[in-house]
């Protein structure tokens, strides 16, 4: 028995209730601490609630390793310090030093995430590893000629806050202060979190290639993350350097960073729940074994040690990296797969039934692909590929075993460009396009080897395929505005619809089961739904059928029948299954090489000798 | 044939977690044969040699070499005793030089004095080599490769030479060559079992064939048989009733 | 100018001595990439532990300020023993913070290894304390023969010991992956790991190997540093990591003579770049090269660019 997500949808009622509740709590407790060390630990723990939520968003969410997180929370606090003290007596107010940092600090997000598009993983935690560096080694040393950053010394006795005539100075007031912030950072997260943003960037930290290939921007997503991530520790760095009434260079440094990474692994990464807990207890409980205090530092590290290899997704993680044990179906090799024993579900046409047929093939050019040539360094996997697909149409490609179909595919929806040729869509050539533009031409795919994103719940991932058709953006999603819910309300309709299509499949209670758990046709089905997702005119469907039972066979050959017949989608489809071929075939094309050796019919293509060879196998000289 | 079998795969069942890949499998090799196992694209070629490699332990059934079990041990060990394979695309180790690769493919003997005489004797067969004894792999071209990964795969004396899919990405004049090379080295007395998906190519030189469709073992003949038999056809496009 | 030109040659033997130690270091991280495809992350302070080993070796041969030894033979057991520590830990680093995650998604490998890096940093901290040791060299090598001039050129002969040393080291690795069977073999698995299963290379031991050689070396570097610059502290691993890195990248991280050569070509650039600007900002240098390297060309001098498969 598959798991499943433990899903709390609070409903208006419960949660202004939850809210009350926890405003009470935030009033009661600081004067519950018992002195005013423990007030002090309070406090810290919602910078620290801040800090590991910010980096939740571009580690957790989005996947990027950012090892100079801590240098923006110390940017956020140098900001303020520089511009409310006697620095270079400048006094701004805090309310206008806050949003100013976090929007200054942002904007250093934005330019050390574009160092990131070009590097994946390691080597962007090195990069990354390598400004923190930087800004530590400026810190300190731009104390000469001109005292900017006070050097190791730092900057002190910064200007108290006031906000609108109240002065906040007392320890208790800061509290509030801070968990007040600490509480709309957690809000403003879990709206991210379940907002196209959110799924986009699980997507990425998912697979990148498919989040690519499904519409998500994933240049800009990445961007947003550590923007994101730099917004919320520039923000929290005013605060702490407020509530410290002081900023030194070794606030922001090394040992910080591995505290809130531990923060935000020990919680889950990603999860929003999990990793507030455990900046909660990774500030609280050092203090109880602070006797051992000597010990802390080399606790992070056997905790990070330890967690990656015991329990990567953290004490909490649901949404996590990949657990030790588990089954993993979607390591299986392909090509060699049978499907597991899934009940024939007899066919559910709960909305085809009131549908009748009514869509076949026209004769007006979709696609066209003129002289399209794939050269992989002396190899030609594509070699002066030529033909039109027509709207309406279902054209099958078929080929032996390296042929080149799949090149085919990746070079129409974008995922490398051609070596030459042109391919038209629409009358305009899309060659070259990134493949989120493809998508949101028109155009969607499915993987030969399945890319799903596996820890996404099978509702989620049709639901990441609509990115590009809504247009929400922070702002609209943080506030809630109109706009976001009704874009919200269309995606979670259009998901279960085309969920809906491959009947029970696919909902009820499998919408929130994770895509691992599926059995391996209910996957293949996936692929096609969140393709179907896209809203697109044009499918590209690999080997939809491979590895299936011949039941489950007939049922997606009828399946792709009638995604043309009724609905009026064109498609293309890449199989080796000649029965399923034949069944749905408008127009065969044969690959052999990377060339095209026969066109037409699909009586006329099978007993073509030159295509019978081909699949064969040539005869001896 | 007499004695019992090179190589043998006894009832062999082959699961990836909980998907089954093959199917009540047997397949047996004898000394100095040349047999194929043919099947298009998701019939279960490659997971019949990694069962027979260690890769993938069956779940049930038994993998025999020369009568001894060898399902679920190690790839070295497997490697040990006497099993050879020339992988898919070759896999020549791109930076080592020709006589660095084939060191490799002795890399288990401890003769040494015999390995010098046997790389002597391979760079003879394989004169194209010799010329090249010390440029990196690479630089080879692809027919070269093919002796090369051959060579290599020899070295090792082995008891059974497996070849996964000599045909694939190689251009049709190459193909050729590379299996009258199969043939040639069967010929001097190497027990071959080739997987492919050329079935016209691979029948043309060996004696025997089984053919594989989506983990089941559907036809096992003579060559000769199978190249003239109509279901063959209908079986190996994957078309499936 | 002429300050400049006169300063050169000093720079050059600086820049030869530094560039050998960072060709070690650099050498443990490409080959724990080329085999593995990982970053391991914890290197620098296995470098760190290499210096304090040979710290202790120099304290424990001494009585006083005095060795009571044979300076040379204790030189060579400072170096020895520094490898076989740092190999033997880096090993162990393997076995149990690595090996298990073989088939984990890249982010756990690397977040161990920064667990680890941070484990050995502070443990070395709690045990060994904050202040710096102090190598007493003074002690190991009479005045007399400490420094000489050739021209304008000053040398120290601890220089030209670290340079000889570090270059031996590189010399017989050298001899080791190119003329021995084991050797081979690793090369061999770097560059196509299942078809190196297929010729019964034992693909588990190749990596210990590979583990214990890359840390053993870093342990020397370690140690000669100590000895060059008279001192270590729990945290010179941090940016003697991030340095051996750059060299390793900046050569084409997973080739090895690419790293020798980036490690001398950064232990020159960083040398050369100490008479233009002032020292406490020559870290940046290497960082600087780093930031472009892997944004410009992220595979290096000698490396090859490999495209993602589909």
């Amino acid at each position: 028995m598959a798991p499943t997500l433990a899903k709390t949808e609070l409903n208006k009622t419960n949660k202004v209730i939850l809210y009350v509740v926890i405003g009470i709590v935030l009033a009661v407790v600081p004067h519950l601490m018992p002195n005013s060390y423990w007030l002090r630990i309070y406090t810290m723990t919602g910078l620290f609630v801040m800090l590991a939520l910010g980096l939740n968003v571009v580690a957790g969410f989005a996947g990027l390793l950012d090892l100079a997180y801590v240098a923006f929370f110390g940017i956020g606090g140098y900001i303020f310090a520089l511009l409310s003290s006697n620095q270079f007596n400048i006094h701004l107010p805090f309310l206008l030093v806050l949003p100013l940092s976090a929007f200054l600090t942002m904007g250093f997000g934005f330019a050390l995430g574009s160092t990131s598009l070009r590097l994946k993983g390691d080597y962007l935690a090195i990069v990354t590893l390598a400004f923190a560096q930087i800004f530590k080694l400026l810190l300190l040393n731009l104390d000469r000629p001109v005292n900017i950053t006070g050097g190791v010394n730092g900057i002190f006795n910064l200007d108290p806050v006031n906000i609108f005539g109240l002065k906040i100075v007392s320890p208790v007031l800061y509290s509030y202060l801070i968990w007040f912030f600490a509480i709309i950072v957690v809000t403003a997260s879990f709206r991210i979190k379940k907002s196209r943003y959110g799924r986009g960037w699980e997507a990425i930290r998912e697979d990148e290639l498919a989040a690519e290939a499904m519409g998500v921007n994933t240049t800009w997503m990445k961007l947003m993350a550590f923007a994101g991530g730099a917004f919320i520790a520039g923000g929290t760095g005013v605060l702490f350097a407020s509530f410290q009434d002081s900023v030194f260079p070794n606030n922001f440094d090394f040992p910080q960073l591995v505290v809130v990474y531990c923060m935000v692994i020990l919680g889950g990464m990603g999860n929003i729940v999990g990793v507030v807990v455990g900046a909660i207890l990774l500030s609280i409980l050092p203090e109880f074994l602070r006797e051992y205090g000597a010990y802390r530092m080399m606790s992070y590290g056997l905790i990070l040690i330890v967690l990656m290899a015991l329990r990567p997704q953290g004490i909490l993680g649901e949404i996590g990296l990949f657990t030790r044990g588990k089954p993993r179906p979607d390591r299986d090799e392909t090509g060699v797969l049978k499907a597991s024993t899934d009940l024939y579900y007899g066919e559910r046409e709960q909305i085809g039934q009131l549908r009748t047929p009514q869509y076949s093939m026209t004769d007006r050019p979709l696609l066209e692909l003129k002289n399209v040539t794939m050269n992989f360094g002396g190899l030609k996997a594509v070699d002066d590929l030529s033909f039109t697909l027509h709207e309406r149409e279902i054209l099958s490609i078929i080929g032996p075993n390296g042929a080149g179909k799949t090149t085919a595919f990746n070079l129409i929806s974008g995922i490398y460009p051609p070596s030459s040729g042109k391919i038209f869509f629409k009358g305009a050539d899309i060659a070259g396009s990134k493949p989120h533009q493809v998508v949101e031409a028109g155009i969607a795919r499915t993987f030969q080897n399945q890319r799903l994103f596996n820890n996404m719940s099978v509702l989620d991932n049709a639901k990441v395929s609509q990115f590009p058709r809504t247009k929400s953006g922070p702002i609209s999603i943080l506030f809630n505005f109109p706009r976001h819910k009704k874009e919200e309300k269309e995606t979670e309709k259009i998901a279960k619809d085309m969920l809906n299509l491959f009947g029970a499949r696919l909902t009820g209670y499998r919408f929130d089961q994770k895509a691992m758990f599926l059995s391996y046709a209910n996957r293949r089905r996936l692929e096609i739904a969140r393709a179907l997702s896209t809203n697109a005119k044009l499918l590209m469907l690999d080997e939809p059928s491979a590895g299936m039972n011949p039941q489950e066979t007939i049922e997606i050959t009828n399946f792709i029948k009638k995604l043309r017949d009724i609905y009026g989608y064109t498609i293309i489809v890449i199989e080796h299954k000649l029965n399923v071929v034949k069944t749905i075939s408008d127009r065969v094309i044969v690959l052999d090489y990377g060339s095209k050796i026969a066109e037409g019919g699909y009586e006329e293509v099978a007993n073509n000798k030159q295509v019978i060879e081909a699949y064969l196998g040539r005869k001896r000289n | 044939m007499d004695g019992i079998p090179i190589l043998e795969l006894e009832k062999v069942d082959t699961y990836y977690g909980s998907i089954q890949a093959l199917y009540d499998i047997n397949i047996q090799i004898y000394k100095g044969e040349l047999v194929c196992l043919l099947g298009g694209n998701a019939s279960g070629k490659s997971t019949i040699l990694k069962t027979i490699l260690g890769v993938c332990r069956p779940k049930k059934g038994a993998v025999k070499l020369e009568g001894e079990r060898i399902d679920g041990k190690p790839t070295k060990y497997v490697i040990s005793k006497g099993v050879a394979i020339v992988p898919e695309n070759r896999r020549i180790f791109p930076r080592l030089t020709v006589l660095e690769n084939l060191e490799m493919g002795a890399y288990l003997r401890i003769d040494a004095d015999q390995v010098k005489k046997d790389i002597e004797g391979m760079l003879e067969l394989f004169p194209q080599l010799e010329k090249r004894i010390h440029q990196p792999g690479i630089t080879l071209s692809g027919g070269e490769q093919q002796m090369l990964a051959m060579a290599r795969a020899l070295l090792s004396n082995p008891k059974i030479l497996l070849m996964d899919e000599p045909s694939m990405g190689l251009s049709p004049a190459l193909v050729d060559q590379q299996f009258e090379l199969i043939q040639k080295v069967n010929q001097q007395g190497t027990t071959v079992f080739v997987v492919e998906q050329n079935a016209n190519m691979a029948l043309s030189i060996a004696d025997r064939g089984y053919v594989l469709q989506t983990g089941f073992i559907v036809l096992a003949d003579t060559a000769q048989n199978l190249l003239n038999n109509e279901m063959m056809q209908k079986a190996y496009l994957g078309g499936s009733t | 100018m002429d300050i400049y030109l006169q300063q050169l040659p000093q720079q050059l033997v600086n820049g030869l001595t530094l560039g050998g130690v960072y060709a070690l270091i650099a050498i443990g991280y490409t080959m724990v990439y080329g085999i593995l495809s990982m970053l391991n992350f914890a290197h620098g302070e296995v470098y760190m532990i290499g210096g304090f080993a040979g710290w202790w070796v120099l304290h424990l041969l001494s009585r006083g300020n005095v060795p009571i030894i044979n300076a040379s033979l204790i030189i060579s057991l400072m170096i020895i023993i520094a490898m076989a520590v740092t190999g033997l830990l880096g090993m162990g680093i393997e076995r149990f913070a690595y090996r298990p995650l073989r088939k984990a998604p890249r982010m756990n490998l690397l977040l161990s290894a920064l667990g680890v890096s941070i484990f050995l940093q502070n443990l070395v901290l709690n045990y060994q304390g904050a202040k710096a040791r102090f190598f007493l060299v003074s002690s190991l090598i009479p005045e007399s023969i400490r420094v000489f001039h050739i021209g304008n050129v000053v040398f120290s002969l601890m220089r030209i010991l670290v340079i000889v040393v570090a270059f031996l080291l590189m010399a017989l690795l050298t001899v080791l992956i190119k003329k021995t069977k084991v050797g081979k073999a690793m090369r061999a698995t770097a560059q196509d790991t299942e078809a190196a299963t297929f010729m019964g290379i034992d693909v588990d031991r190749i990596i210990v190997l590979v583990f214990l050689i890359g840390s053993a070396l870093g342990g020397a570097a370690g140690t000669l540093v100590g000895l060059m610059f008279t001192q270590v502290d729990y945290y010179v691993g941090f940016q003697a990591g991030l340095k051996g890195f750059t060299a390793a990248v900046l050569g084409g991280i997973g080739n090895i003579f690419g790293a020798m050569i980036g490690g001398i070509i950064l232990g020159l650039v960083e040398s050369l770049a100490t008479t233009f600007f002032p020292a406490t900002y020559k870290d940046v240098v290497a960082f600087v090269i780093l930031i472009l390297v892997l944004i410009f060309r992220p595979w290096g001098l000698m490396g090859e660019k490999i495209p993602e498969k589909v």
